[in-house]
């Protein structure tokens, strides 16, 4: 395939790729569980990030050439190679409607309280469906275009509301034990985290593969400075409030008051964040098109893009019932299930092309 | 609802009869199935079936009691 993204576009889709969702869901995680420790959780993060970017290391080290596809071809051979990949289809398209329902809890939430729910849904399905479409170097330079703008407005709108924190609130340290800081760190720190393991898709899309553990180390850094930061003011300008809240970084926002005029700013937010949201769904619409042109051996992946994206739209509704529903499925079954699919499927992948060499060939 | 999933459908034909992509039989076959799961879903959730359904009951039970186990022993 002669497609290629740079380096630097595949730190900012790797970025958005996590935050794209993160920056509205993890400071929620946290806050379930402790409040003035959660900036260790986001520091956490990192520790994850390294592991993440072993595993990407490992993985381009033993197969130093083509695609993940190809790996898995080598590791387990065509046919068992595509049945494997069948939990990287259920994974992906699993993980895209959890992801759309996000975004319509989020949307209904804060600007579109009247709208139907599947009239949200579609418009952001067309979106990403569109970009899917275009391929995935218009979706590398979206995420390279956009980044500017949204790094610029995070900084501005997470500081802007020092004028009412309180940095006491921070103190005193790790005063219940270490017990609810690992506990809020489950799902961030290794369902989030993980995520970074879909760098491995772009083995052979990237113009130098050998520095891909590198770029998610980078990708990884950069995150974690922005979880810091945003977590930090959830603690300082909220306080014990953020555990009631479902987006904590809005509310975060939303205190910004300035003389008359400079307020309500979290309509920027909002925006800021929807743009994230879309970069994050054609990344992981990408994956699931691409997942499902290897198991069905397509003739491409831009093929499915819109049957793909129904398929999302109208199973995001389907799986997930309500907040609540999405919100216990997101803290109780995707940590064990990511690190299943994410770690387990190249491990094996790993394990059975070392047992190939040694005993086979 | 339906009516949305119809444009889904009618997107892809669109896509069928101006773009003319060369295809094989897996093709049509992973694209019909996509789009009849988007217009199954969408009667599903439209005609109200939606809420005493689980599809992913059998994620839940598996992989539910393992994060919980994690949660308890911290």
């Amino acid at each position: 395939m002669n497609i290629k993204i740079s380096r630097v576009q595949l730190v900012f889709l790797l970025v958005w790729g996590i935050l794209g969702t993160g920056t509205i869901t993890i400071p929620f995680a946290i806050a379930r569980f402790t409040v003035r420790d959660g900036w260790i959780v986001a520091l956490m993060f990192m520790v994850t990030v390294v592991f993440a970017a072993g595993i990407v290391w490992l993985f381009n080290r033993s197969f130093p050439e083509g695609s993940l596809f190809d790996a898995f071809d080598k590791a387990f051979g065509r046919y068992v190679g595509r049945a494997a990949s069948l939990f990287g289809v259920l994974w992906a398209y699993v993980f895209m409607c959890m992801l759309v329902r996000e975004l319509n809890l989020f949307v209904e939430v804060t600007i579109l309280p009247k709208t139907a729910l599947y009239i949200i849904n579609f418009s952001i399905a067309v979106a990403f469906t569109y970009a899917v479409y275009s391929g995935i170097e218009v979706i590398g330079r979206l995420a390279e275009v956009f980044t500017i703008v949204i790094l610029a407005a995070y900084i501005v709108l997470f500081f802007l509301p020092l004028r009412v924190a309180d940095v006491h609130l921070l103190l005193p340290l790790v005063s219940s034990g270490w017990k609810p800081i690992l506990r809020a760190a489950i799902n961030p720190d290794i369902s989030f985290a993980l995520e970074l393991i879909a760098a491995l898709q772009f083995l052979h899309l990237v113009k130098d593969r050998n520095k891909i553990a590198k770029d998610v180390l980078i990708a990884g850094t950069i995150i974690t400075a922005i979880l810091l930061m945003i977590d930090v003011m959830v603690i300082i300008v909220l306080g014990p409030a953020s555990t009631y809240l479902a987006f904590p970084g809005l509310e975060v926002v939303r205190s910004i008051r300035y003389g008359q005029f400079i307020e309500r700013l979290d309509t920027i937010l909002v925006m800021i964040v929807l743009i994230t949201m879309f970069l994050k769904f054609s990344l992981f619409h990408f994956i699931l098109c691409d997942f499902l042109r290897y198991s069905f051996n397509l003739s491409s992946a831009k093929l499915i893009a819109i049957p793909a994206g129904g398929a999302v739209w109208a199973g995001s509704l389907l799986l997930f019932k309500n907040g609540a529903d999405l919100q216990k499925f997101m803290l109780f079954v995707t940590p064990v299930w990511f690190t299943v699919v994410l770690i387990g499927v190249p491990g094996t992948a790993m394990a059975a092309w070392m047992i190939r060499k040694r005993f086979i060939s | 609802m339906i009516w949305f999933a119809m444009l889904f459908v009618g997107g892809t034909v669109a896509e069928w009869i101006i773009v003319k992509p060369k295809q094989k039989f897996q093709d049509w076959a992973v694209q019909l199935v996509l789009l009849g799961m988007t217009v199954f879903f969408a009667v599903l959730v439209e005609t109200d079936v939606w809420p005493q359904l689980d599809p992913l009951e059998p994620l839940k039970a598996v992989f539910m009691p393992m994060t919980e186990w994690i949660y308890n022993h911290v």
